[in-house]
């Protein structure tokens, strides 16, 4: 298929963390594949003919990458500079969502109370992480992000914890060539992120993906989640009244 | 060094007939797609669609319906895209766990989707839409979709991973809307009678691979015992015992310490002479060159 409109696409993700840095929040847990994840769907990005602005890896990802100027950030030159961008590291829900970084540029733990995604130029954000809801209470999916989401069209996550191994860890690649081929934006990262590894885990449950759309009004919301492609990069969404998600679990 | 936790007592050795099958190259062709396709019930030739063929995959399209077949493991997915995962704005799906796996068993028979002699369910999920506006407070939620999964038996030992799993997805009366099959054939005996490890070496395998830098607790919290079959876009020439670990990392600094941070699974082959590995090698830690500079 032919591209008719190109996404700038950036990637952030950390495998490792320092064990004895100067603030304590920068040691977190070492973990694999988060590299794998996120260059696996910035490089099929770049294959299928999108721009690669930025692929910033553990020590080189920053928090200041996602805050907004208003909290002292640099979001706008970084995250909300390109179309598409993809997270992959620790993340929990907190007070508010919160993603780890290895260094402190300037905070170790960035918290989406300084997010205003989509503020200037991001669309779509993926947060291959945990925790990006804890669960699907209609009430903790609004109070989680409606307040960050300032123009962003769909925000990508996972309910609870995630998982990566080295079976799904190709999740960020499959979710790209589904959506550069043309398919629904929410459907393929369903599609793309739900586990089929543990999902023999009896008892436990799989990776839950999420995808959360905003919109003017119900119908826009719904028409986002349901067949919003990266053809609808500049169908703006002018203000969160509405969210609409799906999930799988 | 992170700690590692196994929350289960060891099983026992399996003792269990089990054997190492090597496997048939995929048929992954025009000739077999159009076959499929006639099975799914399309017309399936290139009068009434058209074939579509990448690196990874060859695609029969015929009005809405989507047949594909992955290259690496054979891997199906057949799909009606005017209904699998789509919401028509009304559609909500009441019925139960065993009226889905009835309706699943009835799909699969009549398609020949799987033998279900050798096959259990796994689970049942289903695919919910939600709905929420700010100022009134106005939520729907309904579920618009089920998947029932399928696990492959093999001689009676459950195939674990990715692969050796069927998923049908049913719609809200309960109609097929797509089949997704990873299921290698097998093509011979390639070892009889394994001779298996016993499960403690796999635990010290744990240790090896996830290592002995960093922080953090990882959790063992099973040990499963089955054949291991990989993924879509995996090649795979044999099939084997393994032992699979789901674990999980807590984290025990900083801000997350106490928060579980992530889940995985740690597989190694079971059997004293295996062919080959089932993982790839430990990741090499190294970080990202050149250092960012500020900007």
């Amino acid at each position: 298929m032919s591209i008719k409109v190109k996404v700038r696409v950036g990637v952030e993700w950390l495998n490792t963390f320092p064990q004895f840095p100067q603030d304590p929040d920068c040691a977190q847990a070492n973990i694999h594949y988060q590299n794998d994840v996120a260059e696996g769907f910035y490089n099929v990005m770049g294959m299928r003919g999108h721009p690669q602005i930025f692929n910033w890896g553990d020590g080189n990802a920053w928090s200041s990458d996602f805050e907004h100027p208003d909290f002292g950030g640099d979001s706008l030159n970084w995250s909300d500079d390109v179309h598409f961008c993809y997270y992959a590291d620790h993340g929990g829900m907190f007070e508010d969502f919160s993603i780890g970084f290895a260094t402190d540029h300037p905070n170790c733990i960035s918290s989406s109370a300084d997010w205003r995604l989509g503020s200037k130029r991001l669309k779509w954000l993926v947060l291959d992480a945990c925790q990006t809801v804890l669960n699907t209470d209609p009430n903790h999916i609004w109070s989680a992000w409606n307040g960050s989401m300032q123009g962003l069209h769909i925000l990508f996550g996972f309910i609870g914890n995630n998982g990566s191994d080295s079976s799904n860890k190709v999740r960020g690649s499959s979710f790209a060539n589904a959506i550069c081929g043309g398919k629904g934006l929410s459907n393929a990262w369903l599609d793309a992120a739900y586990s089929w590894t543990n999902i023999k885990d009896k008892g436990k449950q799989p990776n839950r993906a999420i995808a959360i759309a905003a919109g003017v009004t119900e119908a826009d919301a719904v028409n986002r989640r349901e067949n919003e492609t990266l053809e609808w990069r500049d169908s703006s969404v002018a203000s969160t009244v509405w969210l609409a998600w799906k999930w799988r679990g | 060094m992170p700690e590692y936790v196994f929350l289960e007592e060891l099983p026992a050795t399996p003792q269990v007939r089990t054997q190492i099958f090597r496997l048939a190259p995929p048929q992954v062709t025009e000739r077999a797609l159009l076959g499929l396709a006639q099975q799914f019930e399309l017309a399936g030739n290139k009068r009434s669609g058209i074939l579509q063929q990448d690196a990874g995959q060859i695609t029969y399209l015929e009005g809405l319906f989507e047949l594909t077949l992955h290259r690496a493991s054979g891997g199906l997915r057949f799909h009606d895209n005017s209904r699998w995962q789509v919401d028509d704005g009304a559609s909500n799906v009441t019925f139960g766990d065993d009226d889905a796996v009835a309706f699943a068993n009835r799909h699969i028979e009549r398609l020949d989707v799987v033998p279900l002699n050798e096959s259990q369910v796994v689970q049942v999920n289903r695919l919910h839409v939600g709905v929420a506006e700010r100022n009134s407070g106005y939520v729907q939620e309904r579920v618009i979709d089920v998947g029932v999964a399928f696990q492959r038996l093999v001689d009676g030992v459950p195939v674990e991973g990715p692969g050796g799993l069927a998923v049908v997805n049913l719609d809200h009366n309960g109609d097929l809307t797509g089949v997704d099959r990873i299921w290698r054939a097998l093509q011979s005996v390639y070892r009889a009678d394994v001779e298996l490890r016993p499960p403690a070496a796999a635990q010290d395998d744990v240790v090896r691979y996830w290592g002995r830098e960093g922080s953090g607790r990882i959790e063992i919290e099973d040990m499963r015992f089955g054949y291991y079959e990989l993924g879509w876009d995996d090649t795979q020439r044999f099939l084997q015992p393994a032992y699979v670990m789901p674990l999980s990392m807590t984290s025990t600094v900083g801000r997350f310490a106490g928060h579980s941070v992530i889940r995985s699974e740690h597989v190694v082959a079971a059997a004293i002479n295996p062919v080959g590995s089932l993982m790839p090698p430990r990741p090499v830690v190294t970080p990202q060159m050149p250092h960012r500079n500020e900007q």
